[in-house]
């Protein structure tokens, strides 16, 4: 495939995003409200257990920030594997799946291609979740800081495409499919570290986190937000999770095609 | 060169049967038993027969979304099981006229979107959208920027079949592509589908269970039931492949009567029975019409059914098929 066929691939799958968010005021509006919902239920129930001083004791950030971050990452890194699993579950649902399945286009890239214009628009949205609290916490220079977490978020997103690929595939091949992705869904929001520091997880579950790239990168957001600079090991994790995302890449191949496979192996359903 | 090759095609379906909240029985449904049949440039063929015949398994299998249990299928002389791929960029396809679509998306949008899939890009595609949507009929109708979700069947049915024509294949599998439209839209497909056959010389697969249009619009005719092609020709062919077939015709009063088990359990015989205007049409496929008719009248009359027309006339393309449908 030319990287001219891969961009116009690209910019379909823009406007299908788009007209699917744009044309539905309601979705819209989700996207928007989102990050603010979640981060107010998880301060909402964490005041409960303990304190903002206790959080901010413990974690080194204000727990306002640490959600409002963590719930933006979430819907970004989330983007690719969201994107996938239920984009190819609805054209499924919607008789579309056996004209995209017949298409020339690699399915590989096109489920590459189907995260990013989910992910740009995401990517937006953190000027309207992020700046805002940002700038309140920490004045003028919370504008750079929401910055720089917008730019990590896009690069942990794209390190997680390729794990996003396998967790979608297997989400279509198992029989339960949606059942699947509620199960595999919030999997990855614990083993991302997003809502739950890594180093405070039991030591197997922070063992497997290490496979996760979007753990690492988070981490490294994690520590942005808290001292404000970079350390050598911030860029090491995120060379770890670069590596890992091409190391998943050959199995994100065999696992779409696995699914291929299964597909025409059962018979594409009209 | 065959555009389409088909060598005993079987294929078999292995379904769950419930028999009660934990138990289940496994059923093997055998789909197609081992059909074999080409088609040629230039000519449009039917596949013709009842709901669960064997043809929309067919046509997923020559476009590579089915695999069969056994047999050989050759697209444009590609061989279709090992070169899938190589296979779909030859292929038009059709499947179902009511879905398929995205509903947020307009019609030309879809057809945007379909087309890149199908590696056309910039200014040739915007061009083949547009003749696509001119063709079909579709900027008229005022599909091309109204959101799929509020097509009526008849735009999603031009919108279905524009898609199988985007990247211009030199074959196209269409799939009872007129079911439920109205005549205008039905006729419009009907039209364009011969004419790309015959003027543009594409090999056409078309099933269909409509026997006037098979009539009207097919070369040739593969009849199947069963999984099995029971007969195969021009329709002219057909008919005369059952040349002591005639069809009696008899429009009969009053209307209240169940003239199907009345002359099954006096005569052995097994009307086709229909309301029409006027009385009760029954209709006869016979070999001997002038004893039938003998003894439906010797039946009817003295029961004081009124016989209002009678007719005797050469079998039509339906008569045929349900002479080889009931194995002759």
């Amino acid at each position: 495939m030319r990287f001219s066929e891969f961009i116009e691939l690209v910019k379909v799958e823009y406007m299908m995003v788009a007209a699917e968010i744009l044309r539905r005021k309601a979705a819209l509006f989700t996207i928007v409200a989102w990050p603010y919902v979640l981060m107010l239920f998880v301060v909402i129930i964490g005041s409960i257990m303990g304190g903002f001083t206790y959080f901010q004791q413990n974690v080194g950030v204000n727990p306002l920030l640490f959600f409002i971050t963590g719930s933006y990452l979430l819907m970004t890194s989330l983007a690719f594997f969201d994107e996938i699993a239920s984009r190819f579950l609805y054209d499924e649902f919607i008789g579309t799946l056996p004209y995209v399945i017949i298409s020339p286009t690699s399915k590989v890239v096109l489920a590459l291609t189907m995260g990013i214009p989910r992910l740009i628009i995401n990517v937006l949205m953190g000027l309207t979740s992020l700046i805002p609290i940002y700038v309140y916490l920490r004045g003028p220079q919370g504008v750079l800081d929401a910055f720089v977490v917008i730019l990590l978020s896009i690069f942990s997103a794209l390190t997680f495409a390729t794990l996003a690929v396998i967790f979608a595939s297997i989400v279509l091949i198992s029989g339960g499919k949606w059942r699947a992705m509620n199960i595999l869904r919030p999997l990855m929001l614990l083993l991302s570290g997003v809502m739950y520091p890594r180093y405070l997880l039991p030591l197997i579950t922070k063992l497997i986190t290490g496979f996760v790239p979007l753990a690492h990168s988070v981490e490294v957001i994690q520590l942005f937000i808290r001292y404000n600079t970079f350390s050598e090991y911030m860029f090491m994790l995120m060379g770890i999770a670069t590596a890992l995302a091409i190391i998943y890449l050959p199995i994100s191949m065999k696992g779409l095609r696995a699914w291929e496979l299964k597909y025409i192996k059962e018979g594409a359903k009209t | 060169m065959d555009a389409i090759v088909v060598r005993d095609l079987v294929k078999r379906y292995i379904t769950k049967k419930r028999l009660g909240l934990l138990k289940s029985k496994v059923e093997v449904v055998e789909a197609l038993k081992g059909i074999s049949f080409s088609v040629r440039y230039g000519e449009v063929v039917g596949l013709l027969g009842p709901n669960g015949a064997g043809k929309t398994t067919t046509i997923k299998i020559i476009a590579t979304l089915l695999i069969p249990d056994r047999g050989e299928v050759y697209v444009n002389g590609i061989d279709a099981l090992k070169n899938p791929r190589e296979v779909r960029r030859n292929l038009g396809l059709m499947l179902t006229v009511e879905k398929g679509f995205y509903g947020r998306l307009t019609g030309r949008e879809n057809l945007t979107y379909f087309g890149t899939l199908y590696g056309l890009t910039g200014q040739a595609l915007k061009e083949r959208v547009e003749y696509l949507m001119k063709l079909l009929e579709l900027d008229k109708l005022g599909a091309a920027d109204k959101l799929y979700e509020e097509f009526s069947l008849g735009m999603k049915a031009r919108l279905a079949f524009a898609r199988s024509l985007l990247h211009d294949p030199p074959i196209l599998l269409l799939d009872e592509p007129t079911l439920g439209l109205d005549p205008i839209s039905a006729r419009k497909i009907r039209e364009i589908v011969k004419s790309l056959a015959h003027e543009q010389g594409k090999a056409i697969l078309y099933t269909t269970h409509n026997m006037f249009e098979a009539e009207i619009v097919c070369d040739r005719i593969l009849l199947i039931n069963k999984g099995m092609i029971v007969a195969e020709g021009t329709p002219e062919e057909l008919k005369s492949k059952i040349p002591k077939l005639k069809v009696i015709r008899l429009l009969v009063k009053p209307n209240n009567i169940n003239y199907e088990k009345l002359m099954d359990r006096e005569l052995g015989l097994k009307p086709q029975v229909r309301n029409v205007g006027g009385g009760v049409e029954l209709r006869l496929s016979v070999t001997k019409p002038e004893e039938v008719l003998n003894e439906v009248l010797k039946l009817l009359v003295p029961k004081g059914i009124e016989v209002i027309r009678l007719s005797i006339e050469e079998p039509s393309l339906e008569d045929v098929f349900i002479y080889f449908a009931k194995g002759k």
